[in-house]
């Protein structure tokens, strides 16, 4: 049974501008877990804001209002038609490296993920390797509020074989999100808040992977889905 | 030896017998301590502890473990670290000396205590009542529960287990094993040995208390 959500009016004061054909999520940050409007579950709570015609869905027990954000405006890049502006780096082409292809996605059939030599499926190499997916943004200077937001999944080792996202440009470079993408073997989405401290600013988003020489357990670093959302 | 796996499908951990290990369905994490360290929630501090030393020995002891991050994972649980090997690797951070001892004091500490209530957890359980009054009956069993009450405390208030097991004195594992001066006394003492009957109830008696006490793992 489903229960109106009893906040409604505080929601819609902090978030009058909800765009219906925005890709809105409810994100937890405590958790970092991340619930998207269209994909309701058995048990949800609802409410339907009448201003802008859209139902939201959330799983009960989620509606600390301090806790969640919604994005109006998404950049988004789902890799079924290319790479969409992504860079890769690989000097070692042998070892692991960055490749679009479609042995596993999170939506759609194709992602980038971290394949080893020429081969096509998502394996890193026994060697130790690292390389970098890489994409230049410009952040639009009128932002209040800015996340980086991507679903991804990594077995790799804690420690040793594992991802990790930067942010890059005029005259910083900063890890940002976990400390280690790794022990995922099913499709995560992940959402970093970034503020609006890079308005106006082309800024690169670094996708880093490393691993070493010993233990591998598939899959490295896949990426799909990768959003920048704002607010303005 | 029970297997810490990765169920694939769920990103979950458990704990499962090696007979039930499947490739198809798992991962096996057992021989990684910062997998130990990071799902410790998943048996109580003494047997997470217990693996990560065994871990750490079958890689070749302390300094041979692969990382920093391993290093500093292994020194929480500092009762397995020696601290020969602890003093250098703090000293190679850039601690003085006197930091570095006074480190590896503080963290032996909160190890202490966190192991004394994992074991005092144990000790106290009416698992243990249970199999001490199962083999020795209810009178017997009562005078054994008297006899170790002390030894019980120890391990509540600093982790005392025996002069066998790292100790300075002597505690409810050299009671139960007959060590120490517990030779020809302890445990053994409630039953004639000579009987063999007698013989196979204690010693059934004694793997109980070690698995329930020191072998086993409690699960939070």
């Amino acid at each position: 049974m489903k229960k109106r959500y009893n906040n409604l009016k505080k929601f819609k004061r902090d978030y009058k501008g909800l765009n219906p054909d925005s890709k809105a999520h409810f994100v937890n940050k405590t958790t970092a877990e991340i619930f998207a409007i269209s994909n309701p579950q058995i048990g949800d709570t609802y409410f339907n804001t009448t201003e802008q015609k859209i139902t939201v869905y959330a799983p009960l027990g989620w509606f600390l209002l301090e806790s969640f954000k919604l994005y109006r405006y998404t950049y988004k890049i789902d890799f079924e038609n290319g790479l969409g502006g992504f860079n890769f780096s690989s000097p070692y082409p042998d070892l692991s490296h960055w490749i679009r292809g479609n042995a596993t996605s999170s939506t759609g059939s194709y992602c980038i993920y971290i394949a080893e030599g020429s081969n096509t499926v998502p394996e890193y190499s026994p060697s130790s390797s690292s390389s970098s997916a890489y994409i230049d943004i410009l952040f639009p200077a009128d932002i209040t509020e800015s996340a980086v937001q991507f679903d991804w999944r990594a077995e790799g080792e804690i420690g040793y074989d594992y991802g990790e996202v930067y942010i890059g440009g005029n005259g910083i470079y900063r890890k940002i999100g976990k400390s280690q993408y790794v022990d995922k073997n099913n499709w995560q989405t992940e959402l970093i808040e970034l503020g609006n401290e890079f308005a106006g600013q082309t800024m690169r988003i670094y996708f880093n992977w490393r691993n070493d020489y010993s233990t591998r357990n598939n899959p490295g670093f896949c990426i799909d889905n990768f959003q920048l959302n704002f607010n303005r | 030896m029970k297997k810490l796996v990765k169920i694939i499908a769920t990103d979950s951990y458990e704990l499962i017998e090696e007979i039930e290990f499947n490739s198809e369905i798992h991962i096996d994490r057992s021989n990684a301590i910062l997998y130990w360290h990071l799902n410790n929630n998943i048996a109580d501090y003494s047997y997470i502890r217990m693996r990560i030393e065994t871990v750490m020995n079958d890689a070749g002891g302390f300094n041979a473990l692969r990382s920093d991050e391993e290093k500093e994972t292994a020194l929480i649980y500092t009762k397995i670290v020696d601290i020969a090997d602890a003093i250098p690797f703090y000293m190679s951070k850039g601690m003085s000396q006197e930091e570095a001892i006074k480190t590896y004091i503080g963290l032996r500490s909160i190890d202490i205590t966190n192991s004394a209530k994992a074991y005092s957890d144990r000790a106290y359980s009416h698992e243990v009542r249970a199999s001490i009054l199962l083999y020795l009956g209810q009178s017997e069993g009562e005078i054994l529960l008297d006899n170790i009450r002390t030894f019980r405390e120890d391990i509540k208030s600093d982790s005392v287990l025996g002069t066998e097991y790292g100790n300075s004195r002597e505690g409810l594992l050299d009671f139960i094993n007959s060590t120490a001066s517990y030779t020809d006394a302890g445990l053994k003492s409630f039953f004639d040995l000579s009987v063999p009957e007698e013989q196979a109830k204690h010693t059934a008696l004694v793997n109980s208390l070690m698995n329930l006490i020191y072998w086993g793992y409690n699960k939070l």
